[in-house]
Parts: C-alpha cells; structure tokens; sequence
C-alpha cells in the first residue's frame, strides 16, 4: 500500500486502496484513518476496495477492526467495490464482515450512509 | 514449469504472490480460480512467517492439470493438526481461518507436521476443464500426481 490518499465528500472520508497491506502499512492506515475522523468529525467512512486483487482473512480482519474503532467514534463504515470472485471466495472460507456493511459502488455506499443517519436523526 | 520462493517476511509473501498471480493468469486459470489460488498462497506463507519464521515455496504448474503448491518450513510445527484446522483456532489470537480456509478452497489439501521439526503443506487447485487451452493436450498423460496419502477434500 504506497500511498494513502483520504478525501473529503458530504461529511464523509472516501479512502481508495492500492496494493497490498503489510503489518506496518495496515497500523498506518488505521491510525491515519482515525486521525482523519477525528479531526473532520467525520460522519460515514467510504473504503473503497475495487482495486485490490484479493482479500485475506488478515486484510479482512483489519476491515472490520477498523470499522469497530470508526464506529467508536460515531462514523458509520461502508466497504465499497469488492469484487464478486472475492466475496464468493471470502464466503466459501467461512469469513464474514459482521457490523461492516457494504455496497457495490460508491453511489451507493454513500446512499446507505445518508440512510443511516436519517435513521440517527430520525431517533432523536 | 516450476519453481520456488523463499519466504522470510511480509514482503516476500506479496512479492512470491505477485508471482504467483502473474503465472496463473498466463496459463488462463479464470479470475475466481486466481483469486482462490492467490488468497490460499497468502494465508499459507502468511502463516509460515507468522508462525515458524519463514520457510519456501514450491510451485509446480501443468499444463491440462493445475497448480500444486508446497509450503515447507522448519519453524515448531503443528502439535494438533485437527486442532488447527479447525475454524477459529488460533495460537495468536487472530481469525483462526487461514487453515481451514485454504482447505476449502483447494481441490488437494494435505498437512505433515512434527513438532519440533517443522511442517509441510500441500495444495493443490484443478485447471477447470472448461478453460484448459487444448493445444497440450495429452501431454500430461502419466503424469497425475498421487494425492493418496494425507487429508482430501469430501
Ligand atoms: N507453518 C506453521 N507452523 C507452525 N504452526 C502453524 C503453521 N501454520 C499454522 N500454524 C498453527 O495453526 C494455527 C491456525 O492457523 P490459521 O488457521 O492460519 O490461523 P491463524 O494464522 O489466524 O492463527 C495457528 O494459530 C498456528 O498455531
Ligand atoms: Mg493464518
């Protein structure tokens, strides 16, 4: 994973991956990650994963651990782009991503995050 | 066509991927068949660096047949073999998948280990007969490896 770019969009932080993750990369994502949702008061975090070539149970691991530390900090995450081929393959290992939710496109990942927080507003 | 990986670190494990990855679509193994091929490989090297300090590699590809990797290393083995490949077992803490994941993912799957002396793993995923290119065909013949010995797939 070279590099990291987080963009800004509606309140939400849309972050793209390249590449591979290594132990070291990952602890950069997340810490990066979280400093980016602290200091923008992010809403909904977008991670778009349409460019990686495979997914692991340790990138998955990391996916939903992310997700618990966003959530931690009230940001919904969605998982964006992730391949039919490797869904099917993360399901045929008995993987799932509990508490992440996920959506073919950004359009769409951005559509739930609007949902979720018409819910939030709705239970004020 | 074969050949092998030393696998040390992290690195080494998505270098030897990359490899890996690049080999099998040359031979025209469809994209869920790469991406199972490559998710096993990274769980199994993975696992050597993580858990016996590295080992090697060895891939062995054929025409008309598959792709068979063996992983070897001389890290402390595998006390329980059942226990580890069973879903979530884990001796450091984390998803416990890696093992019995590739299992389900290979068409051949088969564990040695000796405590204290290392362990070795083999899988081993079919060329789909619908997208064997036919040029070679028959050479293989005589050439089906034995997969007689060790755990199979149900
Ligand atoms: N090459 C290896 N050498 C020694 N022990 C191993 C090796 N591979 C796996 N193991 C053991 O089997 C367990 C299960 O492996 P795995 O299913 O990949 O789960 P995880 O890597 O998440 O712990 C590991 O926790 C470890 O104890
Ligand atoms: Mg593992």
């Amino acid at each position: 994973m070279a590099e990291l770019s987080f963009l800004t969009f509606r309140g939400n932080i849309i972050v793209a991956l390249h590449g591979e993750m290594t132990d070291s990369s990952v602890r950069n994502f997340q810490s990066h990650l979280l400093e980016e949702i602290e200091r923008i008061h992010a809403r909904g975090l977008i991670i778009d994963i349409s460019a990686l070539e495979f997914v692991d149970s340790y990138m998955a691991r990391v996916f939903v651990e992310t997700a618990k530390m966003a959530q931690l900090m009230d940001t919904r995450t969605v998982l964006v782009g992730m391949k039919p081929e490797i869904a099917i393959t993360l399901i045929q290992m008995g993987l799932s991503f509990e508490g992440v939710f996920s959506a073919v496109n950004l359009d769409r990942g951005l559509e739930i995050l609007e949902k979720e927080r018409a819910r939030k507003r709705g239970r004020r | 066509m074969n050949g092998s990986f030393d696998i040390i670190s992290e690195e080494d494990v998505l270098h030897a991927g990359n490899e890996i990855s690049r080999l099998t679509r040359e031979k025209g193994f469809s994209i869920l068949d790469r991406i199972q091929i490559r998710t096993a490989f990274s769980e199994l090297a993975r696992n050597m660096v993580v858990h016996a300090g590295g080992g090697k590699v060895q891939y062995t590809l054929l025409d008309d047949w598959g792709l068979q990797l063996v992983f070897e290393d001389h890290g402390p083995g595998i006390p329980d073999i059942g226990k580890a490949m069973s879903t979530g077992f884990s001796t450091t803490k984390s998803m416990g998948l890696g093992l019995p994941g590739s299992k389900k993912l290979a068409d051949d799957f088969h564990v040695v280990s000796k405590p204290g002396e290392g362990t070795k793993i083999t899988f081993f995923r079919k060329i789909r007969n619908d997208q064997v290119n036919n040029k070679n065909e028959g050479i293989n013949n005589g050439q089906r490896h034995d997969f007689s010995r060790g755990e199979r797939n149900g």
